[in-house]
């Protein structure tokens, strides 16, 4: 099977909340039905409410049918029949309806279970393939690029395999430009050997753009060792290092860094809450602030022109001054908030530390590889992209390498 | 796990004054007031306060940077691994804000000893309030899990909230500027000196970092519920 790129749906599946929205409908004449259907889609299209079929059919007693017609949404309010545009009033009018208040599911089906509950209030329709929103909503040159940041993601991870010790990766990447903007390894024990890794991967100033490149034979063998199923003890134990699957654990080590000496540069020889994705925000923040000097804050950074505060400059020029307001203007409006818009790609999914980390900093889309039972906060023990109090809310897809990589 | 606030000892108060000098001190440099102290047998070992707006890294909540500052010393003194946790262990942190999420699972992930906050973080808590992270690991098979903590709210919760409340109230002069710039506000940017011109307050905005109108009636409980208030940080 080749990969693919499915949501992870923020609520928990088959469980049809009973969220609706109510909309004009009226019951109508069997006869009646096509021509009616043809003039509402035009007067009055359900644009927010595409997954709700137009009619229903129920069956009576005595074997009668009846046949309901949606008009329209609500205008006035959920319960009035109020403001009913003057197209739809007309058909109203023309063929003597009698409208009322009908209640239909708000969203789409995510499971075939939340699907037959919501057929029993009004009929929708279910795409199991398309996922709700999912791969659907990439068109196939997304797609590539998508599967190109995962293999990124796999790649980084591959590489940080020394020792057998697997980490975490983590990539942010700014999908409007297709550049990287920060990919790390977790850096939560410094082992020797990986300082190279996260030197190399740290951000970069000039921007680089990620290539598409189909999987090599030694690509794939790399990915193969990436990802073994929990199956033993023996196996498990190589997953140690990946942070978010065992963010306890530094608790009961007890060697490797018996003495720890502290390298010129790095504050800490381990740290155990540098997970990949805490330590890419810090790399996309420190980029953000090199590349977007402050100019009203001086202690942000060293990059800033100290002559612009001096008076003599300031009397000097107005006409430079002017130039140099637009150039800061221009870069007020480039420079970006936090990391909006911008995408990270995980090997694995996410703790709640990490995925909290990932709201604050306003992340827009989270892809990962495989799942975290152990301490998962995107699925597998807490849904944190489902809690509704948070300022923000990204979404989240799953990437399934494709079968020849994890068989 | 959340108690009355008649059953806090004097030396809790005094630890969380000093959090709440943190807080202050967070929003003399315009950022969100949250602070903390790290308490280690009745000492203060370690503060910190809200960074996220210099550092423009959203992440950088005063727990987190109180954390980073014990974990540098300790290792720079030759601490071992082993020693690290056992000290950890022994920690009490005094924090004006529930926890966040993300900085109650650090809290967990680290096995600290207790915490006592001021006001609850109705929207992002990660100690009672959203999610339960200071229970710990989920479903142990050993029976005990790891990385639980004490937990206990409404110390000084209004002195807290007061400091957050008057943050809004000024609106967050870091908030994010609109995404098509105003052409009224460009040009009087371009014709006023830059000595002169603070063009990053524009008060009244709703802004990202979490504003949100503010209510103008002084907080007058010890433990004042903060829906209304957007605490984007703890």
């Amino acid at each position: 099977m080749a990969w693919e790129i499915v949501r992870v749906p923020d609520k928990p599946p088959g469980c049809f909340q009973g969220t609706t929205v109510g909309v004009v409908a009226s019951n109508v004449e069997p006869k009646l039905a096509n021509t009616l259907v043809r003039k509402l889609c035009l007067a009055a299209p359900l644009e927010n409410l595409r997954h709700v079929k137009r009619v229903r059919r129920r069956t009576l007693e005595a074997g009668r049918n009846e046949l309901s017609i949606i008009l329209c949404p609500t205008f006035a309010g959920e319960n009035e029949l109020e403001g009913i545009p003057d197209d739809v009033q007309k058909v109203i009018n023309d063929y003597q309806l009698n409208p009322f208040i009908a209640k239909v599911p708000k969203y789409s089906a995510s499971s075939k279970e939340e699907w037959e509950d919501q057929c029993k209030l009004w009929p929708t329709s279910y795409h199991p393939m398309a996922n709700v929103e999912g791969f659907a909503e990439f068109t196939p040159d997304d797609s590539h690029w998508i599967i190109s940041c995962m293999k990124t993601a796999l790649n980084l991870a591959t590489l940080s395999q020394l020792g057998k010790q697997v980490k975490n990766a983590a990539v942010i990447v700014d999908p409007s430009s297709r550049h990287i903007i920060a990919s790390v390894v977790d850096q939560t024990s410094e082992l020797s050997g990986t300082n190279k890794v996260t030197e190399a991967a740290s951000y970069a100033k000039d921007p680089e753009t990620i290539s598409f490149s189909e999987a090599g034979e030694n690509e794939l063998k790399c990915y193969q060792a990436l990802f073994h199923p929990y199956t033993s003890d023996e196996a498990s134990r190589s997953y140690f290092e990946v942070s978010c699957l065992y963010p306890w654990r530094w608790l009961e080590q007890k060697s490797h860094t018996e003495i720890t000496t502290v390298d010129n540069g790095n504050k800490y020889s381990w740290h155990p809450l540098r997970h990949a994705a805490i330590v890419a925000i810090e790399n996309a923040a420190a980029r953000d602030r090199q590349l977007f000097p402050n100019p009203s804050n001086s202690s942000c950074s060293g990059l800033q022109d100290s002559a612009i505060n001096s008076p003599a400059k300031r009397q000097k020029n107005v006409e430079s001054l002017v130039q140099e307001e637009i150039k800061s203007c221009l870069l007020e409006v480039m420079r970006p908030y936090l990391c909006t818009g911008f995408d990270i790609y995980l090997v694995w999914e996410p703790c709640a530390m990490c995925a909290m980390a990932l709201v604050h900093q306003r992340i827009r889309r989270i892809f990962y590889a495989f799942p975290n039972l152990n301490a998962g906060a995107l699925g597998s023990i807490h849904k944190l992209q489902g809690e509704k109090s948070l300022n923000h809310h990204y979404s989240v897809y799953r990437v399934f390498p494709s079968t020849e990589v994890v068989p | 796990m959340i108690s009355a606030t008649s059953e806090f000892t004097s030396s809790d108060l005094a630890f969380m004054e000093f959090a709440l000098e943190q807080a202050k001190s967070a929003m003399s440099n315009l950022e969100v007031p949250v602070g903390c102290v790290f308490v280690e047998d009745g000492e203060v070992i370690s503060s910190g306060s809200n960074r996220t707006n210099e550092t423009r890294n959203a992440t950088r909540h005063a727990e987190m940077e109180a954390i980073d500052l014990l974990l540098e010393r300790w290792q720079k003194a030759g601490l071992s691994l082993p020693e690290v946790t056992e000290k950890f262990s022994k920690c009490v942190l005094y924090v004006t804000c529930e926890p966040c999420i993300m900085c109650a699972a650090a809290l967990s992930i680290l096995g600290i000893k207790e915490v006592f906050y001021g006001c609850a973080n109705d929207k992002f808590g990660g100690c009672g309030s959203i999610l339960s992270l200071h229970e710990g690991e989920s479903e142990q098979p050993s029976g005990c899990p790891r990385g639980r903590f004490r937990c206990r709210g409404g110390l000084m919760a209004s002195e807290a909230v007061g400091l957050l409340r008057s943050f809004y109230e000024h609106g967050n002069p870091n908030a994010p500027k609109p995404h098509r710039p105003d052409p009224s506000l460009s040009k009087a940017r371009a014709t006023v000196p830059r000595g002169d011109a603070v063009i990053a307050k524009r008060p009244g905005k709703k802004d990202l970092q979490g504003g949100i109108p503010t209510p103008s009636v002084p907080p007058e409980e010890a433990f004042v519920p903060t829906s209304q208030l957007d605490l984007d940080t703890g």
